[in-house]
């Protein structure tokens, strides 16, 4: 083939400009730490790299709720603590009621002592965590355990020992305020009518009138706060009999054990949102790995190849001058 | 035969002014050594000899010819290297004008760089979850409106700035490759006639030539394009080379000897047309011109005939719609569904910003299924994402506005969250997303369907990039063939001016040596 001055000129000038751009494009990589700066460069790298960031987002998500998620359980526990302490103190106080050297007068402080201990426990019940009262199911707005005059206690309006309304109360017991801590939370069926799978999320609701009991009558209540008072009419009676109390006292002990129960399931929660806080953690330290693997660039790789550019870059500048140097016209006389 | 006295002398002469020429021609060749288009010149050489043929009686003595002849000067060009150097810029001004145009489309949408409109998806999901802990919560709800906020209006911009590439493009086109075609094929026509006119008088008119194929060059990178070169017998014996260009694999003239076309834009819908405005001609293809004035046909659509060059790369990018294509826009660009361009990324987004905005606003209905919408349009027709923004009664809302439940339980429900985890969910659904043809597009959640359109894009100018990148490379060996055949090199030049020269001196010294002769034959002899 037949070789020009222009063709090698031509020539060069591309395979420099070739090399320039190698450089360019490999400095790029050494500075922003990125193996691609745009989905062209790398499309298959591109759909992971958006899928991977799309899933860390998620972790940071449970994580903030599984957060919060703890927060509002140790407040639960708090609280439930506290009424259980109370419990405990409302039975001493029963135990001092009832011994036979008891006066009437006396019996009457001790009733009111009971009353006071009923307000702290209201005070508990309606115990509130970042705007939610914990133990009010999907209260929110308005106060959910309420007291009427006669001292029945009342949960979002209506009577805890009114057999009239216990099938509504039975559906606020069960109330669930779910969340998403990263269970794959699916539902079953098409919108509008779709239902959560309640399996794949996470029940954060601690029903009050669960473990205070509802659904007996006026004169027979299952309710603590109720039995609490009934206790304190007895003893507030002239004419006290031990017999009337008794069967009041054995319904508070046995509902009782429920508040502890209460405990126990909200540490076994706890245990659990530890699982699952320690999942999302190696979750995220997965992705994180595998985004540094499909996006960024090993840097001590990044510099000798720039290197190895650089130096090819400044071999073929310096073959510039050889190439372009001579011709025979230099050497005609 | 006798030989006459002076004989040797008309010998030299020619010698002398041949070997001129030669150095002459070595000269233009020198000077235009860096001249952009100039083909290689060499003087066409033949010996003389007047010596005729007898038919009567045959020759005595020797017969010697009388020296040499400069019959023209031509050019090393070989017309096939043209044709396929004119073959791949064709191709090369398709690929780059989308390569270039799609590239700007992927500063858009491309978020590798930098989190945009994914992220904000992200971010709106993350405002909802936090909505679980506390629903209802006014100023929570606000963080989660302001996230939506800046979501609509990320697809707002979104759609400003693949609007603005459009414009871009489209105005490209008019007043960028469509002027310079224009020009060319009014130059080259004008061409053809002073080359015309300089070959009738007998001058081969090599850098006019020159000139011209660098004009072709240049017109094939906008357009395909279909070189004859028609011979014309002017008489005499001569014959000048006349040229058409057509529209590759079409009758459709853009130059006619020394006339040019004018093709046009015809942008009165969302399909571009291209229109070309040619003449009349006779049944031997010559354009019909009576006084200097042809006839000019109707305009003629030729959208779908171009195949090639950067007039076809606009075409592609404004008008591919691919899956979006209606029967409408076949009629009016065969390519519509078969190229994606950027009406094809647009009607993605469009499709997106519908698809989430109609999701949502159902979801937010209220238990009673009374409307509570999220979102609208700012015009009242289907949203899409240029038009899309929050609802006004959303934007207006002082208290909570999102609809926290749809069970109907009793008293206080302003705590519960089951309808914010059906958003939340509905982030995570598969939805099928469809033209407004009913054309299936893709089956995923909001957030991989836009991935799925980003990616789409990705790849697209990968493979833009990769074809550009061959043709570049094709062309350039092309070229590089090309100017082995037709540049210049230094060290030939100066090897012919030392040849040449030396020749001259020769010439000279011949000269020399026939007067020395006379000087002996006349002065001297019998003396």
């Amino acid at each position: 083939m037949r070789i020009t001055t222009s063709m090698m000129s031509n020539k060069y000038i591309k395979n420099l400009n070739k090399s320039a751009y190698e450089m360019n494009k490999l400095s790029e990589k050494v500075d922003t730490g990125r193996k691609f700066s745009k989905g062209s460069e790398d499309p298959v790298s591109a759909i992971k790299a958006y899928k991977l960031r799309r899933e860390y987002r998620t972790t940071m998500i449970y994580e903030t709720n599984i957060r919060d998620v703890e927060s509002f359980l140790t407040s639960a526990e708090t609280n439930l603590t506290e009424i259980h302490n109370n419990m405990e103190k409302v039975y001493t106080s029963y135990l001092q009621g009832i011994n036979g050297t008891m006066n009437a007068e006396t019996r009457k402080i001790i009733a009111k002592e009971l009353e006071n201990l009923q307000g702290s426990i209201l005070t508990s019940l309606n115990a509130k965590f970042e705007d939610r009262y914990v133990f009010g199911g999907t209260s929110k707005e308005v106060i959910p355990f309420t007291v009427d005059d006669s001292g029945n206690l009342f949960f979002k309006g209506l009577n805890v020992d009114d057999p009239n309304d216990k099938d509504a109360l039975d559906a606020l017991a069960n109330d669930t305020i779910n969340i998403d801590l990263g269970l794959g939370m699916t539902f079953t069926g098409t919108e509008p009518d779709a239902t959560l799978n309640t399996d794949t999320v996470f029940d954060m609701s601690m029903s009050g009138i669960g473990f205070m009991g509802y659904g007996g009558t006026g004169d027979d209540p299952e309710n603590l706060y109720n039995l609490i008072g009934k206790i304190k009419d007895e003893l507030e009676k002239e004419n006290f009999d031990y017999n009337e109390i008794t069967k009041y006292i054995g319904k508070f002990e046995e509902q009782k054990n429920q508040v502890l129960v209460g405990i126990t399931d909200i540490g076994a929660k706890t245990n659990y949102l530890d699982f699952l806080k320690t999942r999302n953690e190696d979750n995220q330290f997965n992705l994180n790995k595998k985004i540094l693997d499909v996006e960024f660039e090993d840097p001590a790789e990044a510099i000798v190849n720039f290197k190895m550019q650089e130096y090819s870059y400044n071999a073929a500048l310096s073959m510039g001058n050889k190439i372009l140097q001579n011709s025979f016209i230099d050497f005609m006389k | 035969m006798l030989r006459s006295t002076f004989l040797g002398y008309k010998t030299a002469t020619s010698a002398l002014k041949v070997n001129q020429n030669h150095l002459d021609v070595v000269g233009q060749n020198i000077s235009n050594i860096n001249t952009k288009g100039y083909t290689r010149q060499r003087l066409d050489i033949s010996s003389l000899s007047f010596n005729t043929g007898n038919m009567k009686f045959g020759t005595a003595g020797v017969i010697i010819g009388q020296g040499v002849e400069a019959n023209g000067v031509s050019q090393y060009r070989d017309a096939f290297l043209d044709l396929r150097y004119r073959m791949e810029t064709t191709k090369l001004g398709s690929e780059s004008v989308q390569l270039e145009a799609l590239t700007d489309l992927e500063s858009v949408l491309d978020e590798i760089k930098m989190d945009k409109l994914d992220a904000q998806f992200s971010d709106l999901l993350t405002q909802l979850h936090s909505l679980t802990s506390i629903p209802s919560d006014p100023v929570l709800e606000g963080v989660v409106r302001t996230s939506a906020e800046i979501l609509t209006q990320m697809l707002n911009d979104y759609s400003r700035d693949i609007e603005t590439i459009y414009e871009q493009q489209l105005t490209y086109l008019k007043e960028g490759a469509l002027v310079k075609v224009n020009q060319l094929t009014e130059n080259i026509a004008k061409l053809n006639q002073q080359i015309k006119e300089s070959n009738i008088s007998g001058n081969p008119a090599l850098e006019l030539n020159d000139q011209r194929n660098m004009l072709i060059d240049e017109l094939a990178n906008y357009i395909d394009i279909e070189v004859d070169v028609i011979p014309l017998n002017i008489g005499g014996g001569k014959i000048v080379d006349e040229i058409v260009i057509r529209l590759g694999n079409t009758d459709f003239d853009l130059v006619n000897r020394n006339f040019s076309s004018e093709i046009k834009v015809n942008d009165v819908s969302k399909i571009i047309e291209i229109n070309i405005t040619t003449f009349e001609k006779d049944a031997d293809g010559v354009v019909k011109d009576s006084d200097g004035n042809p006839t000019y046909n109707a305009d003629q659509n030729i959208t779908s005939t171009i195949k090639g060059g950067q007039i076809d790369g606009y075409l592609k990018f404004l008008n591919g719609k691919g899956e979006f294509a209606t029967t409408d826009d076949k009629t009016a660009y065969e390519k519509v569904a078969d190229v994606k361009g950027v009406q094809y990324y647009s009607n993605m987004l469009d499709t997106l910003a519908y698809k989430f905005a109609d999701t949502m606003n159902e979801l937010n209905k209220t238990a009673n299924g009374d409307d509570k919408p999220l979102f609208q349009s700012r015009d009242g027709s289907d949203i899409t994402a240029r038009n899309i923004k929050i609802h006004d009664d959303w934007a207006d809302a002082t208290g909570s506005y999102i609809t926290n439940t749809k069970e109907t339980g009793h008293g206080d429900t302003s705590g519960a969250v089951d309808n914010i985890l059906r958003m939340i969910n509905a982030f995570n659904s598969d939805y099928e997303f469809t033209s407004k043809e009913g054309k299936g597009l893709f089956e995923g959640t909001f957030q991989e369907f836009l991935s799925y359109t980003t990616t789409k894009l990705n790849l697209q100018v990968a493979d833009v990039e990769i074809s550009h990148d061959t043709y570049t490379e094709t062309q350039f060996h092309i070229d590089y063939a090309r100017s082995s055949m037709s540049s210049v090199d230094l060290n030939e030049e100066g090897v012919n001016l030392l040849q040449y020269s030396k020749s001259y001196n020769a010439a000279a010294r011949l000269m020399t040596t026939l007067d020395e002769m006379l000087e002996t034959l006349i002065n001297r002899m019998g003396v």
